[in-house]
């Protein structure tokens, strides 16, 4: 089925999950009407509930946290796998049609989806734990979806610039690592599936070890412990993420196409000097890509956008690897009569410029300012639900802890110019650099 | 693309749970003499000004199709009197307001989204942009550069391409078709300054069609809100809206592209427009639309993908080429040698479909909607885009309130007869089928561009 997209939000240091003992739920925010809790002694690994009051419906995800990126060759099969789950599970039972049903994979996760309306929460729940148990397929069908993969394939990336450029964007830029791994896996992977071979992968990744359960609705902690299906209770730890290990280059890509929009995408990994707090990091470098993203004094637009036409449009982003990793991307389509080299050139010397000068106290205080945004307004019990369901969902596909309400208002306060300029300075450690040309083959360098 | 009044209210849901405040929708009209809907939600500090101006500069002959679509971008980019560029997207962004102009061929939209505390510097920042935009020749020469660069690629997409043909047979090669189609980029290198200004001059004018104010706003709050933003603007009222020539005649097309790497089959109908019927078709026509074509239970994923082994999807839609000219679309992509087989399995579970109605109980599908028409109530979006609509439509602004009562109206009898009134008959839509292989198709009319399917 269709991978979800990957909120970049940035999140804080450390977790403190309070359990209580009586009600085997803990809580993140208030005692008295919990925004979120976690319920222990269950048949999961984790289970979440994000309370949003007044909704009558309720939508629940069972996220296994391992994905494309564990797995041996071939890529793609674990994909394949998720489709004969999900067909096994709910695609070919009778349900409700109001019951709304999705699957996807990534690299570190593979999860599905059911939503429903909120007195149906016992069957919601024992439905979505079928994912549990052993695909029951006529052999035949499961054969043919290896068809439905195909087309699936041929949906996102045949006649999908952005796709194929993405794809072979992930293998350069994360070569020699897990991450590098297709999804989908190519035309001859998905053509050599074999429902075995399939099977045997979602029985071994598909365990309640593995399993993050979350629910957003207006139930109780109480509600939903009644509704969890008979099964031995599961303790088992956060999986790791794959070990990330930077190769160290520089590597060109050429996308010649003769209708393409001519367009740049420039990434970089590097090393950090010291590992540093996951969350805090993806917080620091979020507030970083919007300090780039202005025409203030230390950003991109001025030279880029404003003062000089080099770039017609550009998105710049940072984000973390794992505690020790972190990539900047730039995408940007060259104004009138500039060169996809002198597009880069001027970036790169822009971005080399802030690097060694660092934002200055201006620029950061007014884009923290608007950073307010980037987190809910935590007086508003549905506006920090709504987040919140978003944040933990966001983090068990990337195989983390969700921080509780404090720990996250605390991250706020942590911001500073001197550690954000001490974090923009390590780029220029030795890193991995790809860039991409896209364009008709005349307008490439 | 054309939103309609209830498919905008859900579109636009937040998910933030809903206030049980009381909520108020008036006719009102400002100190200085401008009619408007007043949307008045207590305790929200958002606040949303929507406005139609009405055009018909997408249906006349001997005007450059394009300007419209390069001056709605021109007139929030380039800077305007008292704002450079850069000064004005960074004061926009600190205060954290949004303002957008889109233009379609029938109207062009105007949002501006902020924080009532905001309003005046907000309002003063969106009235320079409305009232003596820049309209620098760089900015405008950035902006058709890439909007041409833009249209070009998504443009050469197979599918895309399929869609274009399909209008090329509907519409012709009137106006409104270029309008639409934008395909080619010298229609954007083509257009001037002296364009854009003639284009705004005639359209942004100080007497927009309709105008719809939302947030927690007195009607003396949101008149002088109103006043303020078209201050200096032009008299003058907009051209009338047309409705445009158009032949939906059945047909069977085939768009044979050697280098498209898979097929797309596409059918397209048309449906009666939503100021022909009552609030609760629209609801009708989702409901029915989403059984036909949307999720895994739908009735075409179950015979493309469940049965047939087709297709990894189909999806089924409801839009129009102007707001008189609505259809009702099903596309899927389908590997090329079965095309064939597949656009009699579309047609065969469309008929059954049509004749049957969806399967299972209507309340399932109502449930999620009723949810978000909750959620929809206290949304400055969702209140004043779904007002904005209706009244193009010539209906009551007071919509918005009554969603429920509208969703509480589709019966199984409005499905059926909305389905049997409404909607096409199975032999009733285009087919247009894009495929590298040029005998996908048996008995369509084949064609290698867009342009010739004027002549099937």
């Amino acid at each position: 089925m269709q991978e979800l997209p990957t909120m970049k939000t940035g999140y804080t240091i450390g977790i403190l999950l309070l359990v209580l003992a009586v009600a085997g739920a803990g809580y993140f925010g208030f005692r008295s009407d919990p925004v979120v809790s976690v319920l222990s002694d269950t048949p999961f690994r984790k289970v979440y509930l994000v309370r949003t009051p007044g909704t009558g419906r309720v939508s629940l995800q069972l996220v296994f946290q391992t994905g494309a990126a564990d797995q041996p060759p071939p890529p793609g099969l674990l994909h394949y796998g998720e489709h004969l789950v999900w067909l096994s599970a709910f695609g070919r039972q009778e349900r409700s049609v109001d019951r709304h049903s999705n699957a996807w994979t990534d690299s570190l996760t593979t999860g599905y989806l059911l939503d429903g309306e909120r007195d149906a929460l016992p069957d919601l729940v024992a439905s979505l734990a079928r994912v549990l148990d052993p695909v029951d397929l006529p052999v035949e069908f499961m054969l043919e979806e290896r068809d439905i993969v195909q087309r699936e394939y041929d949906l996102r990336l045949v006649d999908n610039l952005d796709a194929r450029v993405g794809e072979a964007l992930k293998a350069a830029v994360y070569t020699g690592n897990p991450y590098a791994v297709s999804v989908m896996g190519t035309p001859q992977d998905i053509a050599g599936f074999t429902p075995e071979a399939a099977i045997a992968l979602t029985t071994a990744t598909h365990r309640p070890e593995k399993a993050v359960l979350l629910v957003i609705g207006d139930v109780s902690p109480a509600t939903l412990r009644a509704a969890m299906p008979d099964r031995p209770s599961v303790d088992a730890p956060l999986p790791p993420l794959p070990a990330f290990t930077l190769v160290p280059g520089e590597q060109l890509l050429r996308f010649p196409d003769d209708t393409a929009e001519p367009r740049m995408i420039w990434r970089r990994i590097v090393r950090l000097d010291a590992p540093q707090p996951l969350d805090l990091l993806e917080t620091q470098l979020a507030l970083l890509s919007d300090m780039f993203d202005t025409s203030l004094p230390g950003g991109l637009a001025g030279p880029l956008r404003y003062d000089a036409f080099v770039t017609s449009a550009f998105d710049i982003s940072l984000w973390p690897l794992d505690g020790q990793h972190m990539e900047i991307r730039m995408v940007a389509y060259p104004d009138t009569g500039v060169t996809l080299e002198d597009m880069r050139a001027a970036f790169e010397t822009a971005l080399e410029d802030t690097i060694t000068a660092g934002f200055p106290e201006r620029t950061f205080t007014r884009v923290l300012a608007r950073f307010e945004t980037y987190w809910p307004d935590w007086q508003d019990r549905g506006d920090t639900a709504d987040w919140m369901a978003a944040y933990v969902a966001d983090v068990a596909s990337v195989r983390r802890e969700p921080l509780d309400i404090a720990a996250l208002q605390a991250l706020q306060e942590q911001m500073d110019l001197a550690s954000l300029n001490n974090l923009l300075k390590q780029f220029e450690n030795d890193g991995r650099t790809v860039v991409a040309y896209i364009g008709p083959e005349g307008d490439l360098p | 693309m054309i939103k309609h009044f209830i498919t905008a209210f859900l579109l636009l849901l937040t998910l933030s749970a809903c206030k049980d405040d009381p909520r108020v929708i008036s006719t009102e009209t400002s100190p200085g003499g401008l009619d408007y809907v007043l949307a008045q939600v207590p305790g929200q500090e958002a606040v949303a000004i929507q406005v139609a101006w009405n055009t018909d500069w997408a249906f006349r002959d001997g005007r450059k199709q394009a300007v419209p679509y390069v001056g709605a971008e021109l007139i929030l980019s380039g800077g305007a009197e008292g704002y450079t560029a850069a000064e004005a997207g960074e004061l926009f962004a600190d205060l954290n307001a949004e303002g957008q102009i889109f233009a379609t061929p029938d109207y062009v939209f105007g949002y501006l989204g902020f924080d009532k505390p905001d309003m005046e510097q907000v309002i003063a920042l969106a009235n320079a942009h409305l009232r003596a935009p820049a309209l620098g020749e760089d900015w405008l020469g950035r902006i058709t550069t890439g909007l041409a660069r833009t249209f070009a690629e998504s443009g050469a997409q197979p599918a895309t391409q399929g869609f274009i043909a399909i209008r090329r047979a509907v519409l012709g090669d009137q106006p409104l078709q270029q309008a639409l189609s934008l395909s080619d980029a010298g229609m954007f290198e083509a257009v001037t300054r002296a364009d854009v200004q003639a284009w705004v001059d005639e359209v942004i004018t100080g007497s927009p069609f309709a105008l719809i104010v939302a947030g927690d706003l007195t009607p003396a709050e949101a008149g002088a809100a109103v006043d303020a933003l078209f201050a200096g603007l032009p008299a003058g009222s907009g051209t009338p809206v047309r409705n445009a020539t158009a032949d939906f005649s059945p047909r069977r097309i085939l768009l044979h592209l050697p280098d498209a790497g898979t097929g797309v089959l596409t059918f397209l109908a048309p449906i009666p427009p939503t100021s022909a019927g009552e609030p609760a078709d629209e609801f009708t026509d989702i409901i029915l639309a989403q059984a036909l074509g949307a999720g895994d239970q739908s009735a075409l994923f179950k015979s493309l993908r469940t049965e047939m082994r087709a297709s990894y999807g189909f999806q089924t839609g409801i839009e129009g080429y102007t707001r008189s000219q609505r259809f009702l679309y099903i596309t899927g992509q389908v590997e090329p040698e079965r095309l064939a087989e597949a656009e009699q399995v579309v047609r065969d579970s469309y008929a059954a479909f049509r004749e049957n109605g969806p399967s299972g109980a209507l309340e399932d599908y109502k449930a999620p909607l009723y949810q978000s028409v909750k959620q929809g109530q206290s949304d400055v979006d969702s209140l004043s885009t779904s007002a904005l609509y209706a009244l193009l439509d010539g209906m009551s602004p007071q919509i918005p309130l009554d969603m429920k009562q509208e969703l509480d109206a589709v019966t199984p009898e409005r499905l059926t007869n909305r389905l049997q009134t409404a909607f096409p008959e199975a032999s009733g839509f285009i087919m247009l089928a894009v495929s590298p292989d040029a005998g996908s198709m048996p008995g369509a009319c084949v064609i290698t561009t867009p342009e010739e399917a004027t002549d099937c």
